[in-house]
């Protein structure tokens, strides 16, 4: 019953921060090709130089690239995974399957991970998916538990997201933010950052966070906001440890070093204590532990959203 | 040059607002219960491909975009009852779909929609692979990229020229999941969720521009031997379907726009006309015909 706990880094003080709080693994954004802004991503060079730190922790690094390159832009991101790869990143975060077989016919012993934004909804998918190149499979937070189960029986390696964020559409699948605003903003690499569009590489404006009204037939609904819950997942922890989970992933690149770190600190002690007595598993007690992280992460959420969603407004047209 | 659209119903169909196009798309692929969706009715879907066929239109099945393991079972079915009523092919968002397809009809040529994600010519090639022969590319692309996948692939590549743009795919209905209650049919009529100067329509599981794309303008320097077009008319009246498949189909023959085609457009467009996606900038952005944004 091993499972690895994976957090984000999303700068270097992050990743020394939840290793030292129990990260099995960390994952970073090479930057511009991570669905963040460039501020909680990585340069190569920067990623590469944590490559010691990890390793001597004895954790993995992982680099996801979990966006949708513009076919001029694929040369430079296999340029990037073979650098990182070639200097020790241990396993990648694919999203394109153009990009997934490209990556496994040059590099065939490098684990590949299927990001979120696949949006792997059946079996059939999975095996789209293997045939692609991919090793593990990042599942989706609506998948029902039989489909997590069916991500095992094709053998590939499964990981859940612990803390996350549910966006009211499937992730990837949703441009409403690139509707409304969207930049061009290239780096010294070259590579276009796509200020509004997660998919492509930039941040998203959250406009489904906007109080919305709903017009047309009877009755009409005014001020409510699409279902877009952040979450932490306690007690179903132990039926992942039971269904054989490989990962346990914890969503929040973003978020401040300290309450990410303590975060991290919570899932390890939680596994460990699921590990060595799963019988005595008390999930109330730990939810009521969790409960200041709650809200903690929803007070900084908060304040995210209200800033991104001003900063969408400011050149709708742009 | 072709003209596509889609219908949910044969009622859509059968009152000969298809008539300027190509080929159809048949089915209501965001939402199972749909009445007299396509997708599942097999006497009626045989009708409709016997319709299209004896005027020379082209009839492809339209799949659902986000299919549990649960569903492939009635998908396939479908899609084997359809074969039976002489389908040209099936239209497939979902990438499993796509290689189950392949597999179970080698022969049957298979379109990627729009929710396959396709930003990249790497993943065309990939889909063309598991016998996909044309590709939707992501709305998000411009028009330089989408001639780039076809020019780098071969496969044709589908630009939607003017209608509601989806832009977001879920689990749920938004008209149900805001109401609470059953299902209000906001598919059948016009619901729409605002916010501020936003609009988006709900139908079904995806929200689409309240704005109507439209390439009406550009159509003159469009022209790639890969490109086919699409009008998005689910959700439309037959009239209107009609009305805006005949101003393309004039375009596609080489005519001028007229300024009174341009005043159809746009009347029949309430909430606006958008294309910015086209040329690089914001999905509701309009960048008309002198290349100026409007």
């Amino acid at each position: 019953m091993t499972v690895e706990l994976l957090a984000p880094g999303g700068n270097a003080a992050m990743v020394e921060a939840v290793l030292g709080a129990g990260a099995d693994a960390v994952y970073v954004g090479p930057r511009g090709y991570s669905r963040r802004r460039s501020s909680f991503e990585l340069t190569i060079p920067e990623i590469l130089d944590l490559v010691p730190l990890v390793h001597g922790r004895g954790a993995r690094l992982r680099a996801a690239f979990n966006t949708l390159p513009a076919t001029a832009e694929i040369p430079g991101l296999l340029a990037a995974v073979e650098t990182l790869a070639a200097g020790g990143v241990d396993d990648i975060i694919l999203t394109d399957p153009g990009v997934m077989a490209a990556v496994r016919a040059r590099h065939p012993g490098l684990p590949i991970h299927a990001s979120v934004g696949c949006n792997i909804y059946n079996a059939a998918d999975l095996e789209f998916y293997r045939e692609a190149g991919v090793t593990q499979v990042v599942a989706d937070c609506r998948l029902p538990a039989a489909e997590l189960r069916s991500v095992k029986r094709a053998g590939l390696g499964l990981e859940v997201l612990v803390h996350a964020t549910t966006c009211f559409s499937y992730i990837g699948q949703c441009w409403l933010s690139s509707y409304t605003r969207l930049g061009s903003q290239s780096d010294e690499t070259g590579k276009n950052h796509y200020p509004g569009s997660p998919n492509r590489g930039g941040l998203c404006w959250r406009v489904c966070l906007k109080e919305w009204d709903l017009e047309g037939g009877a009755p009409p609904a005014a001020g409510f906001h699409l279902k877009n819950d952040a979450f932490f997942q306690v007690r179903e922890i132990p039926s992942y440890l039971e269904a054989g989970v490989d990962t346990l992933k914890i969503q929040g690149r973003e978020y401040s070093v300290d309450l990410i770190a303590r975060v991290t600190a919570f899932y390890r002690a939680l596994i460990d204590a699921c590990r060595a007595a799963p019988a005595d598993f008390d999930a109330p007690a730990w939810e009521k532990r969790m409960a200041d992280l709650g809200a903690a992460r929803d007070a900084e959420r908060a304040g995210r959203t209200r800033e991104l969603i001003r900063e969408g407004e400011t050149a709708q047209t742009a | 040059m072709e003209l596509w659209t889609g219908v949910a119903a044969l009622d859509d169909l059968t009152d000969g607002s298809c008539g300027p196009y190509t080929g159809v798309y048949l089915g209501f692929p965001y939402c199972r219960p749909y009445p007299g969706n396509l997708l599942e009715a097999g006497e009626d879907l045989a009708r409709a491909v016997g319709f299209l066929h004896r005027r020379g239109q082209k009839a492809f099945l339209a799949t659902p975009p986000a299919p549990a393991t649960a569903d492939l079972a009635w998908i396939a079915a479908a899609v084997g009852r359809a074969r039976e009523a002489g389908i040209d092919g099936a239209y497939v968002h979902n990438l499993g779909l796509v290689r189950l397809l392949s597999r179970a009809h080698p022969d049957l040529p298979l379109h990627a929609g729009c929710f396959a994600n396709v930003y990249t010519g790497l993943t065309a090639g990939l889909l063309a692979g598991h016998g996909v022969r044309r590709v939707a590319p992501h709305f998000e692309l411009s028009l330089a990229e989408m001639r780039a996948i076809g020019e780098g692939t071969g496969l044709e590549v589908e630009v939607l020229v003017h209608g509601a743009m989806p832009l977001s795919l879920t689990d749920r209905c938004h008209a149900v999941t805001a109401l609470d209650q059953e299902c209000p049919l906001a598919c059948r009529g016009e619901r729409w969720l605002t916010a501020g100067d936003l609009r988006l329509r709900t139908m079904g599981q995806a929200l689409w521009s309240g704005r109507d794309v439209c390439l009406a303008e550009h159509m003159a320097r469009l022209g790639h031997a890969s490109f086919v077009f699409r009008v998005e008319s689910l959700g439309r009246d037959g009239a209107w379907r009609r009305a805006v498949g005949e101003i393309y189909a004039r375009l596609l023959a080489g005519e001028p726009l007229a300024p009174a085609a341009m005043d159809e457009l746009a009347r029949l467009a309430p909430w606006g006309l958008c294309n910015g996606y086209y040329f690089g900038l914001s999905g509701r952005t309009y960048v008309n015909g002198r290349g100026e944004v409007a």
